[in-house]
């Protein structure tokens, strides 16, 4: 087993054979999480490397507290969002809105499972701003004072984006879900 | 009945809480990059970074600088190197002697004619000669209403007496002048450019401090008396360019500087074997450049060689300009082409102004090559790949039409000799080197 407090010390160090050890324990869960906050799986690898670089340089303020992996990732969601501040906020998007609803239509009444390439398809048809702020309430947890705060947007703007982007979501569930019929 | 809320989010979370992908194989390589970078860039006491480095080249730079300052002379005005082949001269044309001032620290001066006494003569008045400290530097020499003086950097103006006065003088002799870099030039000029191929054209800017009337003596034999003269150095070699400055009162002063003039090669060359239509030869180029380090050969089909005489496989017949540019090792370049280096070679069509049919009767038209007999208009050939010849009566009328060369007109029409007359002919087609060609012209029909 190896010890992680060792492999710590030793990445604050800068050896590269320790680095990569961590790296490649953790890479895949948080290109996981990356991908849910990018376009594409390429420019969720870019935000992947951004991330892991702040990571080590900033290994040496991991208190302990928590685990490696939690503090990894809440990193990496930091990286997420000085990423969407710097570069997709500005990106031009259309939004998907007000497809039709069959209301008469209920998800819970189906058994499908809907896949992770199915969802993720979702969420990637959201612009960019609602997939910021579902992403860190839905899936983060973050309340939305903090969304607020970390996306620079007034409280209300994360309230009504998320219950926007829910209602978006919902309707394209029902669409995917009729297919099974 | 609408999916709530809570389900979206439980959806999602159970979805995405162990979502991995795995990253591509050169992720950690380009992560590695970024890490080196970042690391050098930010200041960590135990590893060498950024910080360290600037530290260090400032040192080396001061080092650089401390040591310099301790070696320099004066600064010309290029700014850049010691002017060690620059030199000062102070002739004066009555005495014949002369004074010289380096630029440099080694610098002497002629003795016996810098008034600079070993012992102060008080004469009294304006003009008291003063003691020269031998390691005093020299500011400014001046010329005043026919007496030239030394300004010390002291501020002090030194007398110099280019020549022995009246007998019951003293003779005064001279401490050696030296300067150092504080000294600011009198008479100076740069060139540019210092060096390169010949034809070598070179701006010179005077910066000279005095006015007086300007030549130059470019070293080759050419001379200027502009102020700023632009030359041409058209022959390769090494040249020392003087100013000289002559002043009112007789004197003259004068500054030196080299120029080098690099040779231009000549690029020359043959092609040996210049028929393209035998495919499967290699063209061999004959190089007969002077003065060339290094040879650059297009071929004119996308291929280039660096040897000296290459061969050369061309894929297919075609029109390509060869050219060869020669580079000599000082950077100086020449070069030449040949244009449709394959023209022609071997290529022709000709065809006579009369021809004389048979009266017995026609035939395929069908002739021997090399035969004379004119009995069927045909042409001469050779590397005739397409071909395709008409034949007109003078109004206009297609008489014959062939698509193949060895097929000529046997004079007749339908099966009937033609009149006789003058006929037009023209013929499209193209050449194994892939050049086409129309000709056109009249023949003759005799009979006899």
């Amino acid at each position: 087993m190896i010890d992680e407090v060792e492999i710590i010390k030793q990445c604050i160090k800068k050896d590269r054979k320790a680095q990569k050890y961590l790296f490649e324990k953790h890479a895949s869960v948080l290109l996981g999480v990356c991908r849910r906050y990018s376009a594409d799986l390429s420019e969720a690898e870019d935000m992947l490397q951004e991330g892991f670089v702040k990571i080590f340089m900033n290994l040496n303020s991991f208190a302990g507290k928590g685990t490696l992996t939690n503090w990894m990732i809440r990193i990496m969601v930091n990286t997420a969002i000085s990423w969407y501040h710097k570069n997709t906020k500005h990106r031009y998007h259309s939004d998907i809105e007000d497809i039709k609803v069959d209301h008469t239509f209920a998800i819970d009444n189906v058994e499908a499972d809907f896949t992770r390439e199915e969802l993720l398809n979702v969420i990637d048809g959201l612009s960019s701003g609602y997939k910021m702020v579902f992403n860190l309430y839905a899936i983060e947890g973050y309340k939305h004072k903090e969304i607020a705060s970390l996306l620079e947007i007034d409280i209300n703007t994360s309230k009504s984006q998320y219950s926007r982007a829910k209602k978006i979501i919902r309707e394209h569930l029902i669409e995917i879900s009729k297919r099974f019929d | 009945m609408n999916i709530e809320n809570r389900d979206i989010e439980n959806i999602f979370q159970k979805s995405f809480s162990e979502y991995e992908i795995q990253p591509s194989d050169t992720l950690w390589e380009k992560l590695e990059g970024k890490l080196s970078r970042k690391e050098f860039f930010s200041f960590s006491p135990g590893s060498f970074n950024v910080y360290y480095l600037v530290l260090l080249l400032s040192a080396i730079a001061l080092g650089i600088f401390l040591m310099a300052k301790s070696m320099m002379g004066t600064d010309d005005n290029e700014g850049t190197k010691l002017s060690t082949d620059s030199q000062i001269e102070k002739t004066d044309i009555s005495s014949g002697k002369s004074m010289i001032l380096e630029m440099n620290n080694s610098a002497i001066v002629e003795e016996s004619i810098i008034s600079g006494a070993n012992e102060i003569d008080n004469k009294g008045g304006d003009e008291d000669p003063v003691t020269v400290n031998t390691k005093e530097p020299i500011s400014d020499i001046r010329t005043v209403e026919g007496q030239s003086y030394v300004t010390l950097n002291e501020g002090k103006m030194v007398e110099l007496i280019p020549e022995v006065k009246k007998n019951n003088q003293k003779l005064q002799t001279s401490p050696p002048i030296t300067t150092d870099n504080s000294t600011e030039v009198l008479i100076s000029f740069s060139v540019f450019p210092k060096s390169g191929c010949a034809p070598l054209n070179v701006e010179f800017e005077n910066y000279s401090r005095i006015k007086g009337a300007f030549e130059w003596h470019f070293g080759d034999g050419g001379k200027s008396t502009q102020e700023e003269p632009v030359y041409l150095f058209d022959e390769p070699g090494e040249y020392v360019v003087s100013l000289a400055v002559f002043m009112e009162d007789g004197s003259v002063f004068s500054a030196k500087k080299m120029i080098e003039v690099y040779a231009k090669p000549k690029a020359a060359f043959e092609i040996y074997h210049d028929n393209l239509s035998d495919v499967g030869q290699p063209v061999v180029f004959l190089n007969y450049s002077k003065g060339a380090d290094k040879n650059l050969w297009s071929f004119g089909d996308g291929y280039f060689s660096e040897e000296v005489s290459p061969e050369h496989y061309y894929n297919e017949t075609g029109k390509y300009n060869v050219k060869l540019k020669v580079i000599s090792d000082e950077g100086c370049a020449d070069s030449t082409i040949i244009t449709n280096a394959f023209e022609n070679a071997g290529c022709q069509i000709e065809f006579p102004t009369a021809f004389l049919p048979n009266i017995n009767g026609p035939s395929n038209g069908y002739y021997s090559k090399g035969l004379t007999t004119n009995e069927v208009f045909h042409p001469e050939h050779k590397g005739v790949m397409e071909y395709h010849l008409k034949i007109f009566s003078r109004n206009g009328l297609l008489i014959f039409e062939s698509n193949d060369i060895n097929r000529g007109w046997d004079g007749y029409m339908n099966d009937r000799l033609a009149k006789r007359g003058v006929y037009v002919w023209k013929v499209r087609g193209r050449f194994s080197n892939g050049q086409t060609f129309v000709k056109f012209g009249n023949v003759t029909l005799i009979t006899k």
